[in-house]
């Protein structure tokens, strides 16, 4: 391995290949911020004109644009409370209720440097790890998987908000829109009322993009504010610097980390998850979690963090075994093949420059981020708040309507963005929170799926849902984070009689 | 004037949101009915799991409903007015509805220019020159990055034919 | 003012391009259409062949994929069925799931209304089992499923109507046997829970098997093509073993009914030497897709036989 990554150095560090990582990192960041564009699109459409390039420029371009694309996701969250990309949705929480602090900046480089720590940490656990963590994965199956859905699931109880019945009715409209489209065991459409373009559900991207991005346009719109936000609120010497305050989130970054990595190596969980566990773990064990929500950087710390550490970790089953960990991994896989390198075991004997140079170029990709984005994307990006807040409202929709468009060329989505986003102002204005929505829509087709696979597999034994050791630890470890909350609420309404 | 500190400025005075919620809550109380009576038309294994959440979904929304009713009787209906300002969100929804079905009639570029100038116009902003250099800006940066860079569809548009003899 | 000149403006142009005398095809820009999402199988195989199409077709053509995803590709082949018969519209359709979409009855199309031009691939299905499994061939598998007292378990890519899923009913009639499907609906799942042993056996696609098998992580038991495949010749097929199995995912491009003969042909020529291009072959060599080249004529005959089939199984055994 040292002799391959040895060899791999030159490589990775020709100048044309730093170039090529350099053009990823910025298209990525470009995609990514970009509501309805993700990273998928991007490296779908970069992918064959590296055709006939040298592999490590193009693989160099895959990994700039896998890592640009993570943190991209994270502006428009903070800066205008669209989530780019399902991962940056628990971004929002806290980001941009710091953007309302007058914190953009700061919040924007708590991101930057967060996702930079996840990412570096992931790419170092793919160089140093692989062949463990891989094996750690195949344990997992349907019955993991549903324990897995639930675990994710149980994180609703750090999103609920103040009013509890509230909290659940959002998580149960995610569910239940989650349940839209055809099963696929038996054939039988469900809630698609006919219609060919639910058959395969409501697309997760369009829903998200309706309920945050509609909902501040028309608040903009009430409001009617004509000016923009001073240019002073945007400067970042005056906020303080993340950098400056390691200490205070090296706990955040590595709880994080670890969380990212681990969902990341499970295929079919990723970053939206992961970041999601992270920032249900950093509320669970802060010390004052009622700040959650309300602009607390170590949300945004925690829920970029864990979405940086997914990234890398998720090549490590693609790599090794061709298992894709995710859709960016599933296009990343089809770029290698493209480019003749077959993934799997062989790959690592038969390549190995290549595949340890494409590791060190997540590593060098991470880094780049933080110069790229901390010197240009962060300061440039802030800018748009400048604008009169009543003319953002437009540029808003124009972004969020073309994106969404895109992902599926469909103008049926358009109507449903407009009607998600009517109804998740109403819900807004009424105390509904939003993120438990999302959470139910990504991660109950997960449970319900999962667990009808186990069942099938078992039989219809239920007892067999907790016949392995992973069973029973996510079992109980969902149940610690629904009961942490609750046992809070006790212990402070008990202070409160006595 | 500043930007606001929160999502949720103080309401007016002397208005309550509560027969909303009230509405509200019954509404999903009846979607959840509606989504078990669908789905008891469907296989057993197909139908237990929205079922079990559209009748939890039933009770909670009830239980809102219920607790709303309760809280007017007390004369302490919940605080705030649904709107923060009732005919500037006539326009908002207005201008989205109209934007949307321009969209689907004549395409992406025009209604997009249009919205950037006359919805800010319509609450009265003035500067007329910024809001159609920043629709502009707007209009031109998304062909170049969709259309170009991406090769990403926008909706059928009238003015397509012509962007087609531009590239 | 502006925006009614605007209007105007483009009216103009239009009535200008459509009054422009019909150059050589394909003077217009070519609308790939892919019934999945980007960054799918399909997608990165069209994005591939559309570049060197482009190169073989000459001059200034121009193709622009554009994704249609949705319905199991009911949505986007649709498009392509109802698309515009001037070779301005063509699309990949992926042969057998989308003649089982026909033959159960929904959609708004039939085979007649779409054109086939050419097939590019065609993968056939496998039968797999973990590595420490205890069955060694087809044989040892039925054995095993008529002892056993609930049917045995096999996890399958597909939804349910699937090319696999089909392959399994029809390979269970022929043994006189019964399994239980489980619907992974995709191949990276189904491929983890055959490598971590989670399910006895699994079906899929051979390109997607083909790396763990010859690893030894996975043991390929029955491969469901006429002959033994080239890229794993060790793999005994379903056929030899005596049950006359033979499915595979094939993906072809087609144009909407009615596409001019010679808009076909140019077509169907551009894609020949397209998959004959060094540059490209070499690539697909290394990636071991499996190419398949099938002229239009032998594409319609080959659609045509697996409707037939299928139809005759969806009377029997209706999978839906």
């Amino acid at each position: 391995m040292i002799d391959a990554l040895l060899h791999a150095i030159p490589l990775v560090f020709a100048p044309m290949n730093i170039l090529a990582m350099f053009i990823g990192l910025i298209a990525g960041l470009v995609v990514g911020c970009l509501p309805g564009l993700t990273v998928v699109t991007g490296l779908a459409v970069l992918i064959p004109l590296t055709f006939g390039l040298d592999p490590m420029f193009a693989l160099g371009m895959m990994a700039g644009m896998y890592n640009g694309g993570s943190y991209g996701g994270a502006i428009p969250a903070i800066l205008m409370r669209v989530p780019g990309t399902p991962a940056s949705v628990a971004t929002v929480l806290d980001g941009y209720k710091m953007t309302q602090k007058g914190q953009a900046a700061y919040a924007l480089q708590v991101a930057l440097l967060s996702g930079v720590i996840g990412s570096v940490l992931s790419s170092i656990s793919l160089i140093l790890l692989s062949p463990p963590l891989v094996s750690f994965s195949l344990l997992f199956g349907p019955i993991e998987y549903f324990w897995l859905g639930i675990l994710g699931l149980a994180t609703v109880s750090s999103l609920l908000g103040d009013d509890l019945p509230k909290g659940l009715i959002a998580c149960g409209i995610g569910l239940l829109i989650g349940a839209v489209g055809q099963d696929i065991s038996n054939g039988t459409e469900r809630f698609t009322f006919g219609q060919l373009d639910l058959l395969d559900g409501f697309s997760a991207i369009v829903l998200l993009t309706g309920l945050f991005a509609v909902p501040p346009v028309l608040q903009i719109v009430e409001e009617a504010v004509k000016t923009g936000m001073s240019g002073d609120k945007l400067k970042l010497h005056r906020q303080g610097s993340a950098l400056s305050q390691w200490r205070f989130f090296t706990p955040v970054w590595i709880r994080s980390s670890i969380i990212g990595i681990i969902i990341g190596i499970l295929p079919g969980a990723g970053g939206s998850m992961s970041s999601f566990l992270a920032y249900n773990e950093a509320k669970r064990v802060a010390r004052n979690p009622e700040t959650f929500g309300h602009g607390n950087p170590e949300g945004v710390a925690a829920s970029e963090c864990g979405n940086g550490a997914d990234n890398a970790a998720s090549l490590i089953p693609a790599l090794a075994l061709g298992i894709p960990g995710s859709g960016v991994a599933a296009v990343i896989l089809g770029g290698l093949l493209v480019h003749g390198l077959r993934p799997g075991p062989q790959l690592f004997r038969e390549h190995p420059d290549i595949v340890y140079g494409f590791m060190l170029q997540f590593l060098v990709t991470s880094f780049l981020l933080a110069i790229v984005g901390g010197l240009a994307a962060t300061r440039i990006f802030g800018q748009v708040l400048r604008l009169p807040r009543i003319v953002l409202a437009p540029v808003i929709l124009l972004f969020v309507t073309v994106g969404v468009y895109s992902v599926n060329n469909s103008l049926f989505d358009l109507w449903v963005l407009l009607g998600v986003g009517l109804i998740g102002y109403i819900m807004e204005r009424l105390d509904y929170p939003s993120a438990p929505i999302v959470l139910g829509l990504l991660l109950g087709p997960m449970v319900e799926s999962q667990l009808r696979l186990a069942l099938t597999i078992s039989g219809g034994n239920a007892s067999a849902l907790v016949s392995t050791p992973i069973a029973v630890i996510l079992a109980l470890l969902s149940a610690a984070i629904l009961l942490t909350p609750a046992w809070r609420l006790f212990r402070q309404r008990r202070t409160a009689a006595a | 004037m500043e930007v606001t500190e929160d999502a949720a400025p103080a309401a007016p005075e002397g208005r309550s949101r509560s027969p909303v919620e009230i509405v509200f809550a019954l509404v999903l109380v009846a979607v959840s009915l509606a989504v078990i009576a669908t789905a008891s038309t469907y296989p057993f294994e197909s139908a237990a799991y929205p079922i079990a959440i559209a009748a939890g979904m039933a009770v909670l929304g009830l239980w809102i409903a219920a607790r709303e009713i309760l809280r007017r009787l007390r004369r302490k209906p919940t605080p705030g007015a649904f709107a923060l300002h009732g005919p500037r969100l006539g326009i908002g929804v207005a201008g989205l509805v109209a934007y949307f079905a321009a969209i689907s009639l004549i395409g992406f570029i025009l209604p997009s220019l249009a919205l950037c100038v006359f919805l800010p116009a319509a609450v009265g902003f003035r500067r007329w020159g910024l809001a159609a250099v920043v629709g502009v800006v707007c209009v031109v940066s998304i062909l170049l990055i969709f259309v170009y860079a991406l090769g990403r569809p926008i909706p059928e548009d009238l003015l397509s034919p012509l962007l087609a003899k531009l590239r | 003012m502006i925006k009614r000149l605007s209007i105007s403006a483009a009216l103009a142009a239009t009535l200008l391009m459509t009054g422009a005398a019909r150059a050589e095809y394909p003077e217009k820009p070519i609308e790939m259409i892919v019934a999945f999402a980007p960054g799918g199988g399909t997608d990165v195989a069209a994005r591939s062949i559309a570049r060197y199409m482009e190169k073989y077709l000459g001059g200034s053509a121009r193709i622009g994929v554009i994704n249609k995803p949705g319905a199991g590709g009911e949505i986007g082949w649709t498009t392509v069925a109802q698309g515009k018969p001037d070779g301005s519209t063509i699309g990949f359709i992926n042969a057998p799931a989308i003649n089982a979409l026909v033959v159960e009855g929904k959609t708004k199309f039939k085979m007649g209304d779409l054109q086939p031009i050419a097939n590019l691939v065609y993968d056939p299905g496998v039968l797999v089992v973990p590595k420490t499994s205890a069955y060694a061939s087809l044989k040892d598998l039925i054995d095993a499923a008529k002892k056993a007292s609930t049917p045995l378990v096999i996890g399958t890519s597909g939804a349910s109507g699937s090319s696999e899923h089909i392959a399994l009913l029809n390979f269970q009639r022929l043994a006189g046997t019964k399994f239980t499907p489980a619907f992974f609906g995709g191949t990276a799942p189904v491929r983890q829970a055959v490598l971590g042993g989670h399910v006895p056996a699994a079906t899929m696609n051979l390109s997607e098997a083909l790396q763990i098998a010859r690893e030894g992580n996975i043991k390929v038991i029955g491969v469901m093509s006429a002959e033994r495949s080239t890229y794993l010749p060790d793999a005994p097929t379903f056929r030899e073993a005596g049950y006359d199995v033979v499915v595979g995912a094939s993906r072809g491009i087609a144009a909407p009914k009615g596409v001019p003969a010679d808009v076909v042909a140019k077509l169907e020529k551009a894609i020949d030497q397209a998959l004959k291009d060094p540059e490209y072959l070499d690539a697909a060599k290394k990636a071991e897709i499996p190419l398949q080249y099938l002229a239009s004529s032998d594409f319609k005959a080959f659609l045509d036989r697996a409707t037939t089939d299928l139809e005759a199984t969806w009377k029997a055994t209706p999978w839906k």
